[in-house]
């Protein structure tokens, strides 16, 4: 494990009780693994429910969406009602959708790495499991050269 | 109810009927288009079977006559109800793929299908073991 990165966040304090909560077995732990598995759940919410927010390339609209990708908002200033046709409307309201969506799939990549430490292009799952979850990692390999 | 060498047995043996039935209702999936109306059908919105957006459309009668602010409720109303149109069909899609009687529709997420969210969680209980 010399050199790689352990998960950080959420997910890497979820794997660390884990890990701790097997070795000692003792009873405490069981709550520690609940509470640890309601702090990741509340986590990957949290990530879902952000709402991230871009105008299009002429500001003339505002859109809202989470991150999954999905419209919460459409905010359509006086000046694009104004200046613009409905075609050019309906253009720039789907542009700023776009631009939205761009960024939510960014900031998605970036709430996950947070809640990882790992990136893409960085070590893979496997290379950052933590040292007390070796044994794990191990029996995946064998589990995997048996196939 | 628990799972017996006979349930195992069926499942192997429709798992081949299973997986191409699935494969059949997800082909094409992403390149069906379901458009939600707004605003008196004034404002409408295309999205994917996956629920993407693909398209925003603002009627000229509709942009001259609703305010701007009332403009983007009736967006936003016109792409919820083509993302609703979109977890429909793909409900509809995944209904008859089956295993051991147990709809594969009921196993999609609920942002993904108009499904019961609590269908999955009920089968599985009903084929666990009793301990």
């Amino acid at each position: 494990m010399d050199g790689m990165s352990s998960p950080q966040g959420a997910f890497g304090d979820f794997l660390r009780t884990a890990a701790g909560t097997v070795r000692s077995g003792e009873e405490a732990g069981a709550r520690r693994l609940r509470d640890a598995t309601a702090g990741l759940r509340g986590a990957i919410t949290a990530m879902f429910t952000e709402v991230v927010r871009e105008r299009d390339p002429q500001g003339y609209v505002e859109a809202a969406v989470d991150l999954r990708g999905r419209l919460q908002e459409m905010n359509i200033s006086a000046y694009a009602m104004r200046d613009l046709d409905a075609d050019g409307l309906s253009q720039v309201c789907f542009a700023a959708y776009q631009v939205a969506a761009m960024t939510a799939a960014q900031t998605m990549a970036e709430r996950f790495a947070e809640m990882t430490g790992v990136r893409p292009g960085d070590a893979t799952f496997d290379e950052a499991v933590p040292d007390e979850m070796r044994s794990w990692a191990e029996v995946e390999e064998i589990r995997k050269a048996a196939r | 109810m628990s799972l017996e060498s006979n349930d195992i047995a069926r499942i192997l043996q429709d798992l081949p009927r299973f997986q191409e039935a699935l494969q059949a209702a997800v082909a094409g999936v992403n390149d069906e288009g379901f458009t939600g109306t707004a605003a008196d059908g004034g404002v409408s919105a295309v999205v994917s079977g996956l629920g993407g957006l693909r398209e925003i459309r603002i009627g000229v009668q509709a942009k001259r006559t609703i305010d701007n602010q009332t403009l983007g409720l009736a967006v936003v109303e016109a792409v919820r109800k083509a993302e609703a149109a979109a977890r429909e069909a793909m409900g509809q899609r995944f209904a008859n793929v089956s295993l051991l009687g147990v709809s594969a529709a009921d196993f999609l997420p609920p942002e993904v299908a108009d499904v019961d969210p609590d269908a999955a969680a009920r089968h599985i209980a009903a084929i666990r073991k009793p301990t």
